[in-house]
């Protein structure tokens, strides 16, 4: 493992409890990184170049949890959870913030991938919860094999329920996963009638 | 399926062929102009409405005079001049009628027409699009909004739903004429008004028999064209300048647009210009411009692209038309304005902001006798072609094309990113004998719908589309006039369609459909 990507993971392995966002660039053969964050607010911003890429993260704020991660290499995994709160009562969930006013929290989650192989796993647990997926097979000049290829055309899912709306979208180069809160869901569809 | 349709006009465009009418009521030299009709958002249910009634006025003169009356010999003598040899005698036309008391004179025509078809589409292309939630500045600060637009494209197998089965319907008509001469010009109406309903399926495969509606007002869908005009103004619900004559000769359309809409016009005719007289006899041309109904031109979806309830103004029309017997040239252009105000509703912070599309149409049509190019072999046959080229940003509906496009893309600030596309239609019809002829009809259209990237975030990558529509059609058509007003027709189509699209700077699978369909119509005129 590179001294850049040691650094990395020492920082964001420390609980902050400031609202200022926790930036980090990796850009060794293999990098990895973990992160357990909480106080009032916490966001991660993180960058990896390299052949595998790997990101594990908690985010336990009571007001808002937001995380970026770009991943760009061979393999790329990504996981992560925001917690917050969804009702202002603890849910006995994990929590490395100890005690304190809790409120319904915003998570805010963003994974993009570049990779031959991507994988992210996001959990949510707040008020206000948001996640956008991007993953994309092409790697450098398109050598690579290409990965999650759908052999029928773009696939596009929705799924609504009373918790929230998610929508699925992939093509043979990106896929993209968005979960969205009914208040902020605005999707319509159209088409040649028959 | 899409609540975006509320936001669009639906509407049946269907002109009558009136060629008197056309004349008399100063409609350019060549112009005397048939019917034709319009895409909307049902454009399929559309094609096959403006379809039937292009047949249906053309062969209606043929069949009355038992030759081809739009298939003019090389030699073809001019359309006569107005004038009256009786109290209501049109140079010996005595289809009109004194009315009462008004010193006009009337004349009434009408038709039936019944159509069995069947659409074996079992897949389409369908679009969705969203508005990602973004943190953005609003009334109350930095927060997360409905704001970074997105669109997607699939195949939506539901179609299969729809097209089980055949559909049926019937265009029965009634036209009125009424013209009177006064020393300051000629005063005529005209009024087209009749029954436009077919079957229906929807996704449940459940069979509905639709009306045709104007406006959510099914009385108002039952009048194609209701217009008054004195000298060269026209008032009332009138063919849209924009379009030329027809879309084709076959029953299904090509991509071009042709359209009834609420509009004021005025046309200014000069007769018999004096170039060429050798090669080009009889040559007259016309100049017009209208202000049009912009509600019926506006393909939104009410997410990415929304338009405000209520006119705004008018689209401004403008239109160049070249003629002699033989043939036609017809120029024109169109302005549409453009409105947001999508934006703003999912953050009342942001401006509505508005703009200017455009959309500019070059077409002819050109007549013969085939003898005239071959000799004795030509025999009594004849023939006539079209072509029809048209441009637009911002101004999808001018194209003819299906719903599979919307006009601009507003970004998560209100800025507005034009659509932009092009289509060409092409149509040939061949007149074998008195009573039987063929045509077939080839066109195809695309059209660019994009959005510039923008950040969900801060710093995460940048979400954005562009993706690209594309349609081709093939249609064949052969009718027979069988006498005493009946006229009898098959055809069959072809259409092949395919979306593809860029997202995050990545290429997108393209998906394609294509799928045939058969007609066949008969209608009687009296």
């Amino acid at each position: 493992m590179s001294r850049t990507s040691l650094l990395a993971a020492i920082f964001l392995l420390s609980v902050m409890n400031c609202a200022f966002a926790q930036m980090a660039t990796q850009s060794a053969p293999f990098n990895f990184a973990y992160g357990f964050t909480g106080g009032s607010q916490s966001s991660i911003d993180l960058s990896q170049s390299g052949f595998v890429n790997v990101y594990y993260g908690v985010q336990d704020s009571n007001q808002a949890n937001q995380a970026v991660i770009n991943q760009n290499g061979l393999n790329n995994y990504s996981q992560m959870q925001q917690i917050g709160d969804s009702t202002g009562v603890s849910n006995g969930g994990a929590s490395v913030r100890g005690d304190g006013p809790r409120y319904g929290a915003q998570n805010f989650a963003s994974v993009t991938q570049n990779g031959v192989e991507n994988s992210s796993q996001i959990t949510q647990m707040g008020g206000t919860n948001v996640a956008a997926v991007a993953q994309n097979s092409h790697v450098g000049n398109g050598s690579a094999p290409r990965v999650l290829v759908p052999t029928d055309g773009p696939i596009y899912q929705s799924y609504q329920t009373s918790e929230g709306y998610l929508s699925l979208f992939a093509t043979d180069s990106m896929s993209l996963a968005i979960w969205t809160p009914p208040g902020l869901t605005a999707t319509n569809s159209f088409g040649r009638m028959h | 399926m899409s609540n975006g349709q509320g936001y669009v006009k639906k509407r049946t465009k269907i002109v009558v062929s009136f060629a008197c009418a056309a004349g008399m009521a100063g409609a350019s030299t060549a112009l005397a102009q048939p019917a034709s009709f319009d895409k909307g958002v049902d454009a399929s249910i559309l094609e096959a409405e403006r379809a039937i009634q292009e047949l249906n006025a053309a062969s209606k003169t043929r069949v009355k005079e038992k030759r081809p009356a739009n298939q003019p010999v090389a030699k073809a003598a001019p359309r006569p001049a107005f004038k009256m040899t009786g109290p209501c005698n049109l140079n010996g036309n005595t289809q009109f009628f004194q009315i009462p008391y008004i010193g006009f004179c009337g004349a009434v025509h009408g038709s039936f027409t019944g159509f069995l078809g069947k659409d074996f589409a079992t897949e389409d292309i369908a679009f969705t699009t969203q508005r990602l939630p973004a943190y953005r500045y609003g009334w109350n600060g930095l927060g997360l909004s409905a704001a970074v637009p997105m669109l997607y494209y699939w195949k939506n197998p539901l179609v299969s739903k729809t097209t089980s089965g055949a559909y049926t319907g019937t265009y029965s008509m009634v036209n009125f004429l009424a013209f009177r001469n006064t020393d300051y010009g000629t005063i005529s109406v005209f009024i087209n008004a009749g029954l436009f309903a077919r079957t229906v399926k929807n996704y449940e495969g459940e069979t509905r028999i639709t009306l045709n509606q104007l406006y959510g007002n099914y009385w108002r869908g039952a009048f194609d064209q209701a217009w008054v005009q004195w000298g060269g103004l026209r008032v009332g619900l009138q063919p849209s300048l924009f379009s030329f004559s027809r879309t084709g000769y076959t029953f299904m359309p090509g991509y071009a647009s042709y359209m009834t809409t609420p509009a004021v016009s005025y046309t200014h005719r000069i007769e018999n210009i004096n170039v060429l007289p050798g090669l080009l006899p009889r040559l007259g041309a016309s100049i017009s411009v209208s202000a049009e109904d912009p509600t019926l031109r506006r393909y939104p979806d009410g997410v990415l692209s929304r338009y405000p309830t209520g006119m705004g103004y008018p689209d401004f029309v403008a239109q160049l038309r070249v003629g002699a017997p033989a043939f036609v040239i017809h120029a024109s252009g169109a302005m549409h304005e453009i409105r947001d105000v999508s934006a703003n509703a999912y953050n009342s912070f942001m401006p509505k902001y508005s703009t200017w599309g455009w959309a500019a149409q070059l077409a002819g049509e050109y007549r013969w006798k085939w003898s005239g190019l071959i000799g004795p072999l030509g025999g009594e046959m004849y023939g006539k072609a079209m072509l029809s080229a048209t441009a637009t940003q911002g101004a999808l509906s001018y194209l003819g094309m299906p719903y599979m496009s919307i006009d601009y893309v507003s970004s998560s600030t209100g800025t507005i990113q034009r659509s932009s596309g092009q289509s060409l239609m092409g149509s040939y019809e061949h007149l074998w004998t008195p009573v039987f002829k063929t045509s077939i009809t080839g066109a195809a259209f695309q059209s660019y719908m994009g959005s510039a990237p923008e950040f969900l975030g801060f710093g995460n990558v940048a979400f954005g589309f562009n993706t690209q529509v594309r349609g081709q059609r093939v249609v064949g058509n052969a009718e027979y006039w069988a006498g005493e007003g009946w006229a009898f027709g098959l055809e069959g189509g072809w259409t092949w369609s395919q979306a593809n699209g860029q997202y995050l700077g990545g290429r997108g699978l393209p998906v394609a459909v294509n799928f045939p369909n058969v007609l066949t119509y008969m209608r009687k005129a009296f």
